[in-house]
């Protein structure tokens, strides 16, 4: 049975620039209306998987509430669901935290988010490391994407003083990360919910590639 | 005429289309053919619809022969050979004196006083260029690409004069005379013709040559002809038997004398084409068995052998739930195979439930043509032919004529590729495939040596039509025992729905499958759709890996020729293991072809059903199925994959969440809900059912269905509908009497089993069965008339189609069950929130008595102008009550009032008639504020939509504009428009790349630049506003998918 490749016989690169970055801040969006829904403080000593898992419940029940809007309709959002990635099967297979799925006939393009809480000293380490923001580095995660993005849960101290710790650990090993020291780690502005998104950019030595990551912090 | 002028004439000899010779040998499914055509038939080139341009494992499908003759009498010829080939619809023969079109799909000899013109097949005869130009225009390449030559001659393709099914019907027609003349039994009469068919077969391939005659002693005229003897006819027999290894359909040297020689002549008269005999006129003089692909004989006369009994009606192939599969299907499912794991030498296919072999054929072809490719040409040699068969080849069936048969034709397979095929001239010997390839015996019986040895060496490739039967203890045939047994021993593991047969052969196919080995199967759709098979759903989908599944239920009326109407569905997957687990895909591909968008077989109107001869993929009507959803077992997913999106599951997720259903209300008490009272004659007349007398019952109201048939909207109930229940008919199933009659007392509601009415009714009126009654415990007058109302409007109709399992598949009823899943958008004791409600039924209860809408015959809608602003009415309060937006309003309406013209395999005007302007500006508004609202209000972007049509297509082209906020124009331009010009690159990278779009992708889109192009057809479907937010969808999707986007541009 035939698949439904896109018949492009030109660059439609000028679309997917715009394209994507409206696609991640819808995402983000989502993200920032569960927040925003959540009692946070409730889960100040959750465990990340229980956090997540309020935090997908919340996202769900905004996409499927009658005030969501319109272009929410083609999002979906899940918990957990295993990555194909080569090399690994079945029970071995990684589970990204968060799938976003933008959800239609036809392709599928995800936004996947790993997630980690923030509320020790070696919360930094694990943050970056090979079951944090590496995973996506190391093509684990996202092998066919270009984007991905991390979640901060803060239930200790300030997410400022969080980021300047995760800028200090890419900036001193950037070889580590692939770290882009320019521009560094970035500070965006993709919606009004979420108050602390920012963005690195880092090159994927396995797969030959770039990708940007997007970092946000949630206060718990 | 010269054929290289009418090439030109034609554009083929510039056309990509026009495939020559090379081409034609690498064809993977008809290359066979190809080749046989071109040795006898003088065949130059095939005109074909490309489907290997646009996806892998589409095949190309053959329209047009062309041909060339020495003279007018060898183009006729050659008409009958093609048309014995049964595979193109149009032939064009090229001879000095004139061109020729002939149909491919119907032969008449000229000679037969009876036929004249059409009739014979002959559909033009052409005499100079001119001619050719005018009256062949539709046949010119851009017409074919196009699909204009359907539109002009798609009449005179006529499947049913093809000769699979004149060859059928002629051999009815022989048993009807067998059988009339006095022969009691009925298997004789089978046995006799089939043992007919196949010697006049190997007579027509040579195989029974004379040279093989005379080595046994024989002449033609002996065996062959009317003067048949019976001495000569038994040692035929005997010697064939022998040669063949007993493979031809075998008969008893008692029966045959039992037959007499006097019906034995006139049988043999017949196949040897005496033109009229008796009352019988049997043209057996038009067929040319060595033109007839040995497939489509297996598939004929496995018909022929489960046609249906003249007196019962029913057969005994239907009995045991054995349903013939279509050559095209076979290919098209071996083609998903081929694609997903290549058929190679060295893997073992099986074919649990052969019947007479068809797949099993066309796996043995595909071997065999393989070695032919790599052999650049030459076959290979009986050796290698017979250890590609015997090593290769595996069948079980436990009819044992069908073993026979699958046998012979594996062995006149082999044949095909041996010359010369008497063998005269080779020490040879055929194999024996009794016990060793063919099988006979039950699937099920874990005792027999060749299940033990299936176990040891199992299959790479499981592909087969396995029975589609349910069985019941209590009517249980012996043959089934052994199925019923396993399904029973294993109904915890590996369940079953209503204990169907081929969900059984679906698991037990596991046990058989090689470790990388995969399985299709064509089962019954609505396996993927009864509440029933849930469990099995449920538990095969965690335990297999599904990669593909066809629905062809839309098909189901065309697909089978009117010898089956039970939907299909061919289900490819891979078992997995527990110690090799491995991760079920994200999605499953299911498609799901609509008849209304088979270019080919396009009915070209309503009301009139063109059989299918090819199965023309169209990616537009492909899904992705995300594995997770399916792993619920529930059947919405594969309802949405064929007739929603993922917007219209979440349209019925967020409805459902937000408000309370009829269930809910049912269960605090306060309605219940049952289907009406199922009345009896007295008992005698229905042994083996428990009944009850209720004589109270005599004479009073019951509702009579009839006169509501193609009638909706009715608020009320007209007079002609409420009967009375005669005397004799007062008898009800025991046990079932209390909740049905209860829901007959008034105020009650009325729901039609297809959904067709719901009415509020306060007066006692018992309600029939299948239809259901609803009433409330406190006798809610106000509560019921509001959910009476709610259920004539359009957002019911749409949940109830996606709730039951059978609308949209297999016939127009809904469930009890669905109707319990209903949300209701008003509280049942709130008298503020049913008001509205409530006068507004006051409102549609002051309509004229006939003033519902029907439908006529063409499916049309009609209905007078006061119930249409009464019903947008009803339907703007359900939408508000409902909180559903504009977009969820634009899906409820799409599917009810225009996609449900496509029900059941229709093609209904309100689906298929042009866009108006009107529409398509509603279309590109939804487009543009769809694509704009995913950029975002703050985005410096916004999009321009501009749609170009003329009579057949329509190109929308989407524009992407930087650095504004503006809103953008929507133009709806006709193709004559200057400012249509720009389009014109449009079209070109169109007829350069995708010529053939119409029939393979019915949305396509190309990416050029700055602007997205979509093409369409012009048909209103095409053009919902519905179909925008799919397009959106999809624009979006695609878009982001590019891997060309950089995050650094992004940022910037």
């Amino acid at each position: 049975m035939p698949t439904n490749p896109p018949n492009s016989f030109a660059d439609p690169a000028s679309h997917s620039i715009v394209y994507q970055l409206a696609f991640v801040k819808k995402c983000h969006e989502i993200l920032g209306r569960g927040y925003q829904k959540l009692q946070a403080t409730t889960l100040h000593e959750a465990q990340e998987t229980e956090i997540t898992g309020e935090l997908v419940k919340s996202m769900k029940q905004f996409l499927e509430s009658a005030d969501a809007p319109p272009w929410t309709t083609h999002f979906f959002v899940a918990d957990d669901p295993p990555q194909n990635a080569p090399g690994r099967l079945g029970k071995q297979r990684r589970r990204v935290d968060i799938e976003f799925e933008h959800a239609q006939h036809g392709p599928r393009p995800h936004l996947h988010f790993e997630a980690k809480r923030l509320h020790k000293s070696g919360s930094v380490a694990e943050y970056l490391g090979d079951d944090g923001l590496l995973l996506f580095v190391n093509g684990e995660y996202a092998p066919e994407q270009n984007v991905g993005a991390m979640l901060g849960y803060v239930q200790e101290k300030e997410p400022t003083e969080w980021i300047e710790q995760i800028r200090a650990s890419l900036t001193d090993s950037p070889e580590r990360y692939g770290f882009h020291l320019v521009p560094g780690l970035v500070k965006e502005s993709l919606t009004v919910h979420l108050a602390e998104t920012h963005r690195s950019h880092h090159d994927r030595v396995k797969l030959s590639r770039s990708m940007g990551i997007y970092h946000t912090f949630l206060q718990f | 005429m010269e054929l290289k002028e009418l090439l030109a004439t034609l554009e083929y000899d510039r056309s990509p289309n026009f495939l020559l010779t090379d081409r034609l040998a690498a064809d993977r499914d008809n290359a066979h053919i190809y080749r046989k055509a071109g040795e006898e038939c003088g065949l130059y080139g095939v005109y074909a619809l490309r489907g290997s341009l646009f996806g892998r494992a589409q095949p190309d499908i053959p329209v047009i022969y062309v041909c060339q003759a020495e003279s007018e009498q060898e183009a006729d010829a050659i008409h009958r050979k093609v048309w014995n080939q049964n595979t193109v619809p149009f032939v064009l023969v090229a001879s000095p004196r004139n061109v020729r079109l002939y149909s491919g799909f119907k032969f008449g000899r000229p000679s037969q006083q009876h036929l004249a013109g059409q009739e014979t097949g002959i559909l033009r005869i052409l005499t100079s260029f001119n001619e050719v130009a005018s009256t062949l225009k539709a046949f010119r390449a851009e017409c074919v690409d196009t699909g204009d030559l359907w539109k002009e001659w798609g009449t005179t393709v006529t499947p049913e004069s093809r000769v699979d099914w004149k060859l059928l019907e002629n051999l009815e027609e022989l048993d009807q005379w067998l059988v009339g003349s006095g022969i009691e039994d009925r298997s004789l009469s089978h046995s006799i013709i089939g043992k007919f068919v196949y010697l006049r077969y190997l007579r027509d391939r040579q195989i029974l040559s004379d040279r093989k005659l005379e080595e046994w002693n024989l002449t033609p005229a002996e065996v062959f002809s009317r003067s048949v003897s019976l001495e000569s006819f038994l040692t035929l027999i005997d010697r064939l038997d022998d040669w063949l290894n007993g493979s031809v359909f075998p008969i008893a040297d008692t029966k045959i004398r039992q037959l007499g020689i006097q019906r034995l002549r006139q049988v043999a008269a017949v196949f040897n084409g005496d033109s009229v005999y008796g009352q019988l006129h049997l043209d057996f003089e038009a067929y040319d068995f060595s033109f007839i692909p040995i497939e489509t004989l297996s598939v004929i006369y496995e018909q022929f052998l489960h046609a249906a009994d003249h007196e019962s009606g029913t057969s005994e192939g239907r009995r045991r739930g054995a349903y013939y599969t279509p050559v095209p299907l076979v290919n098209f499912m071996l083609d998903q195979m081929d694609v997903r794991k290549p058929l190679q030498p060295g893997m073992r296919v099986l074919d649990p439930a052969c019947g007479s072999g068809v797949f099993l054929v066309q796996c043995y072809r595909k071997l065999i043509e393989q070695q032919v490719r790599k052999g650049n040409g030459v076959r290979p040699k009986p050796v290698e032919l017979r250890n590609l068969l015997t090593e290769h080849i595996f069948g079980i069936d436990r009819d044992s004529d069908a073993c026979q048969i699958a046998e012979l034709s594996l062995i006149l397979t082999l044949l095909d590729y041996v010359k010369p095929p008497d063998l005269t001239q080779t020490r040879f010997k055929l194999p024996v495939l009794s016990d060793r390839n063919i099988f006979q015996g039950d699937a099920f019986d874990d005792a027999s040596d060749w299940t033990k040895a299936f176990l040891k060496h199992p299959f790479d490739w499981i592909v087969g039509n396995p029975p589609w039967i349910e069985l019941h203890s209590e009517r249980l045939d012996a043959l089934d025992k052994g199925a019923f047994n396993w399904i029973g021993r294993n109904k915890n593991e590996r369940p079953t729905g209503g204990n169907q047969v081929a969900e059984a052969f679906a698991w037990r196919a596991c046990e058989w499958t090689a470790r990388e080995g995969i399985i299709g199967l064509l089962v019954p759709a609505m396996t993927f759709f009864k509440y029933e098979s849930k469990s099995f759903r449920k538990a095969f989908f965690e335990r297999t890996d599904v990669w593909s599944v066809a629905n062809f239920a839309n098909l189901a009326e065309v697909l089978f020729a009117g010898r089956s109407r039970v939907p299909a569905a061919a289900l490819f997957y891979s078992c997995r293991t527990a110690e090799h687990e491995r991760p079920h895909s994200e999605t499953v591909e299911v498609y799901s072809p609509f008849v209304a968008n088979q270019v080919v077989h396009d009915p070209g109107g309503p009301g009139r059903r063109v059989e299918i001869w090819s199965i023309v993929v169209n990616a537009s009507e492909i899904r992705d199925v995300r594995y997770s959803d399916i792993l619920t077992g529930d059947e919405l997913p594969w309802k949405i994959a064929s007739w929603g999106t993922p917007f219209d599951k979440r349209l019925l997720d967020s409805v459902n969440q937000r408000f309370p259903t009829i269930a809910n209300l049912e269960e605090k008490a306060v309605l219940f809900l049952s289907e009406g009272l199922q009345l009896r004659a007295k008992p005698e007349r229905n042994m083996g059912e428990a009944l009850e007398p209720h004589p109270e019952l005599a004479g009073k109201p019951i509702l009579d269905v009839n006169p509501l048939k193609k009638r909706r909207y009715l608020f009320r109930l007209p007079q002609e509908s409420i009967v009375r229940v005669p005397k004799e008919s007062t008898y009800v199933r025991k046990g079932r009497f209390a909740l049905p009659f209860s829901v007959s007392e008034p105020p009650h509601v009325l729901v039609g089993a297809s959904r067709s009415f719901a009415v509020y009714h306060d007066r006692f009126l018992i309600v029939p069965p299948r239809q259901i009654g609803i009433a409330s415990r406190d006798k809610n007058h106000a509560f019921l008339k509001a959910l009476a109302l709610y259920l004539n409007s359009d957002f019911a109709f749409y949940h109830q189609f996606f709730a039951s399992p059978q609308l949209g598949v297999k016939r127009v009823v809904s469930t009890l069950r669905a109707l319990r899943h209903l949300p209701v958008p008003f509280q049942y004791d709130n008298l503020g929130s049913l008001a509205p409600w409530v006068k507004l039924f006051q409102k549609a209860q002051a309509l004229p008595e006939n003033a519902e809408r029907f439908f006529d015959n063409d499916n049309e809608e009609r209905f007078n102008h006061e119930l249409a602003m009464t019903l947008n009415e009803l339907n703007d309060l359900t939408s508000e009550a409902l909180k559903l937006d504009s977009r969820q309003r634009a899906a409820v309406h799409d599917l009810v009032h225009i996609r449900m013209a496509l029900d059941d395999g229709r093609v209904g005007k309100v689906a298929t008639r042009p866009p108006t302007k009107a529409e398509l500006q509603v279309y590109a508004m939804r487009l543009q504020s769809e694509l704009d609202d995913f950029l975002g209000e703050d985005a410096a972007a916004r999009h321009r939509i501009e749609v170009c049509t003329d009579s057949q297509s329509g190109i929308v082209g989407i524009e992407l504009i930087r650095d504004t906020r503006q809103r953008q124009p929507v133009e709806i331009l006709e193709a004559g428009d200057a400012a249509a010009r720009q389009f014109d690159e449009a079209r070109r990278l169109l007829r350069e790349k995708r010529s053939q779009w119409v029939y393979f992708d019915r949305n396509l889109r190309i990416y050029e630049g700055t602007t997205t192009y979509l093409f369409k057809p012009f048909r209103r479907m095409h053009w919902a506003e519905s179909q925008a937010i799919v397009d959106a969808g999809e624009v979006i999707a695609e878009t982001l998918q590019s891997n060309d986007a950089h995050l650094e541009r992004v940022a910037g």
